[in-house]
């Protein structure tokens, strides 16, 4: 009868209105029924929200929110571009987090690898065939990004530094490099496009986006094996999870980190040539939209499950696009930052029903008290 | 008033575009280096589209790329523009199945996914408002070349060297607006030279009275701008000279109102403005007011609210050009690859006049209008500056290689330096005697 003695010395005597209780376990299916859940929640309330800023009614925003990216091909390839870009930085930061490696830093590994790209652009654009041009490109961008994140896993195995403000702080180094390329590039301080032809990805199937898709997909298969059925994915889930375990098992702790800190890097460091080579043309300390932190949450939620990151990644890029659409009818009162309210909006409830995944409330006189 | 100027202005450069060989794309291989050549032969920039087919009537659906919105100077003038225009040619601006509005919108990828959106809405001619944004409605203009829509990169300067029929430039002649705004300052400058309230302090060693340029970047559109005011004012008191000062921002109030204030210190007498602030007229007020004798002339907007400091700003009246490409895409025509427009189209004009101008201001401007109207007045006449002491007789305008160094197209010639003429946007970039620059601005 601890507890009872605890109350009467703190003159508490009565149990508090609701209490949180961490749950044991979670059967998958009301885990998958929790954030349905979430998901038609946080769509009903991106509607309700337009509604009240807008003069449409619900079923007018929603029929807008799919025809604006619904309505012809222009309008789907944007939405699946943004959700694969989104995708991509998502697999990229998947391992590093398995590894309890808080990379923070996917945007300036973007960055890290569309400025590598572009600097190939820039100084050779004019010289090199595509064949030579393209190869450089992405392996530049690859250990560009890969860089970017292997200084704070060499940090954070050797001095044990914090790697989450080290890859946080590493974007900030990234967006100002970023800003003094194009000053440096353009003395007239506008870039624009660094070429219109070199160095860009061709078509594929007739789909300028083509690449795009492919990349994506083999991204999400590719780390799906790696992470399952591969020593390194098995490496990264005990260094993960189990630091001393790893260590009395003999793996590297160092090794494991700053390799698996490089894919990481790497990957997004790819998104980043990506973005350079087959969509921006140019770079911008802007490039990706901030994907680089969205993407964190993406990986973070979808519990690094390559199907619910596809999941996410699509329905961000709908949330996107169809708040897009609504703002163009409503452009005299809306501003393009609503579709960064509403992606908000979206992601509150994914990661507020998080919450009542780890944790069940129990109300006053509902429970078993000082259990 | 105004639809009656466009059809004077549509007639009279129909018969100007027949002479030019706008549409060539290679007629500014014509230029040479020898400054005497006919430079009306070569040409590229017009007032008209070349062939307004009346009859073919297109359902216009219009989109706008705009790098800011209300709340900035630059973008306000463009929306302005634009409505004032939709409504005069019955669109009605607010009605999103006419007229698409994308704004803030970054010289980055945003524009292009913008541009792409406004395509898949089913827009057919399609405006981006900032130089930056140029490669991408480039890029768009390309990408769609097969569908029947037409881009305009307003300020731009790629159109002609683009090849694409589909893409359009267009900038104003702003400088001469600017070199108004001088005179009026220079008006005002002379009045106090007579009253003999300037004392030493607002002159240089060598009796030259002091004036300050408060200017955003070292870009041409900066350079001809200033240039054209100093020279505004050199028209009305001889012995003036200038400094200028960037800021490094198109848009920052603290930079433009320390820059105000250092030239106030020193012992400027009219300063005036290329960036987007109010931070250097406020800074000229409060001077003004607390008894220093300096006034502001300002760019963009009528700043006159802000008090008895304030003589006048220099502005663009967009509506004008708007106007005209609106009215050629709903006839189906062509939009002109270069558009320029000054005075004699009314699409610059200085705002209104401040309380503390000069006697006979309002005349002198007026004259000095009519007289840049007729011809008989040119902002760059060659005659009335030097370069490093010596009269300028050939000047390159065009940057083929893109590298931010003129190499070809010599402007000058009839005694003048033609701006806006080998493309829309300003090109002129001497640093004329009497001006210096006190920092690099990058």
């Amino acid at each position: 009868m601890k507890d009872a003695k605890e109350s009467a010395r703190s003159g508490a005597p009565r149990e508090p209105l609701m209490r949180l209780v961490r749950r044991d376990t979670v059967k998958p299916a009301r885990a998958v029924a929790v954030r349905a859940a979430a998901i038609v929640l946080s769509l009903l309330v991106c509607g309700v929200f337009f509604v009240t800023v807008t003069d449409s009614s619900i079923i007018e925003i929603y029929s807008a929110m799919i025809s604006g990216t619904f309505r012809n091909g222009i309008t789907v390839n944007t939405f699946l571009k943004e959700a694969c870009m989104l995708l991509i930085i998502a697999v990229g930061l998947a391992p590093a987090f398995k590894m309890s490696f808080w990379n923070v830093g996917g945007q300036g590994q973007v960055l890290a690898g569309g400025m590598a790209a572009a600097m190939w652009l820039f100084y050779f654009g004019n010289d090199l065939p595509n064949a030579v041009l393209l190869p450089l490109m992405i392996v530049s961008a690859a250990v560009g990004g890969g860089v970017w994140a292997l200084l704070p896993a060499i940090f954070r195995v050797k001095f044990t530094t914090n790697e989450t403000l080290f890859t946080l702080m590493m974007n900030y180094i990234a967006i100002q490099l970023v800003k003094y390329l194009r000053i440096t590039w353009s003395p007239i301080h506008a870039l624009g496009m660094i070429t219109r032809k070199a160095g860009s990805l061709p078509s594929l199937f007739g789909n300028e986006n083509g690449w795009i898709y492919v990349i994506a997909a083999a991204a999400v298969v590719l780390m799906y094996v790696y992470m399952n059925k591969t020593k390194h994915g098995y490496e990264i889930s005990v260094v993960g999870e189990a630091p001393n375990t790893a260590r009395y098992a003999g793996i590297s702790e160092f090794r494991v980190i700053v390799r698996t800190a490089f894919i990481s890097g790497a990957i997004c460091g790819i998104a980043g040539f990506l973005y350079v080579s087959a969509i921006d043309h140019t770079i911008s300390e802007t490039m990706g939209g901030g994907y680089g932190f969205t993407a964190v949450i993406v990986a973070w939620l979808a519990k690094f499950n390559p199907i619910f990151m596809t999941l996410f990644s699509l329905l961000i890029s709908f949330v996107r696009s169809g708040s897009s659409e609504i703002v163009s009818m409503n452009t005299t009162t809306l501003d393009s930052s609503i579709a960064n309210i509403n992606i908000g909006i979206f992601l509150f409830f994914l990661l507020g029903c998080e919450f009542f995944l780890n944790y069940k409330i129990i109300f006053r006189g509902r429970g078993e008290v000082g259990k | 008033m105004l639809k009656k100027f466009i059809a004077l202005a549509l007639a009279s450069v129909f018969a100007l575009s027949a002479l030019v060989a706008c549409d060539s794309g290679s007629g500014t291989e014509a230029f040479g280096t020898s400054g005497t050549k006919d430079l009306c032969e070569s040409g590229v920039v017009s007032t008209v589209a070349a062939d307004v087919k009346e009859g073919t009537k297109t359902e216009l659906k219009i989109g706008v790329v705009l790098i800011g919105d209300n709340t900035e100077t630059y973008s306000k003038a463009h929306i302005d523009g634009i409505r004032t225009a939709c409504q005069n040619l019955g669109i009605d601006p607010d009605d999103s199945a006419k007229v698409v509005w994308k704004m803030t919108v970054g010289e980055d990828a945003a524009c292009a996914t913008a541009l792409d959106d406004l395509v898949a809405q089913g827009c057919n001619l399609i405006i981006t408002n900032s130089y930056g944004h140029q490669t991408f409605t480039q890029a768009a203009a390309e990408k769609y070349k097969d569908k029947d829509i037409q881009f305009i990169a307003m300020t731009g300067d790629t159109a002609a060297s683009s090849g694409l029929s589909n893409l359009s430039n267009a900038f104003t002649e702003v400088y001469q607006a600017r070199y108004v705004s001088g005179v009026v300052a220079g008006m005002k400058l002379k009045e106090l030279v007579d009253g003999g309230k300037l004392t030493d302090k607002n002159k240089d060693e060598n009796g030259n009275i002091k004036l300050g340029y408060v200017g955003a970047y070292p870009f041409a559109e900066v350079v001809s701008g200033y240039t054209a005011f100093y020279l505004g004012v050199k028209s009305v008191v001889d012995n003036v000279v200038m400094n200028v000062s960037y800021t490094s921002s198109w848009h920052d109030s603290e930079k433009e109102a320390e820059a105000a204030r250092t030239f106030i210190s020193d012992g400027c007498v009219i300063i005036s403005q290329h960036a987007d602030s109010e931070g250097a007229p406020m800074a000229v007020q409060k001077a003004h007011d607390e008894g220093t004798e300096v006034y502001s002339v300002s760019y963009n907007v009528d700043l006159t609210g802000i008090g008895d400091a304030i003589l006048t700003s220099a502005t663009n009246n967009w509506a004008v050009y708007y106007e005209y490409a609106i009215k050629t895409a709903m006839n189906g025509g062509k939009i002109a690859r270069n558009w320029i427009g000054g005075y004699e189209q009314d699409a610059v004009k200085i705002t209104k006049l401040g309380e503390n101008v000069a006697a006979g201001t309002e005349e002198k401007v007026n004259a000095v209008i009519a007289d840049i109207k007729s011809g008989k007045l040119h902002v760059f006449d060659t005659s009335k500056f030097t370069v490093g002491g010596k009269t300028v007789t050939w000047a390159f305008a065009t940057d083929s290689d893109g590298d931010f160094t003129y190499d070809k197209n010599n402007v000058i010639s009839d005694g003048y330096y033609h701006e806006s003429y080998t493309q829309s946007a300003p090109s002129f970039t001497l640093r004329i005697d009497g001006i210096t620059e006190l920092n690099t601005g990058n």
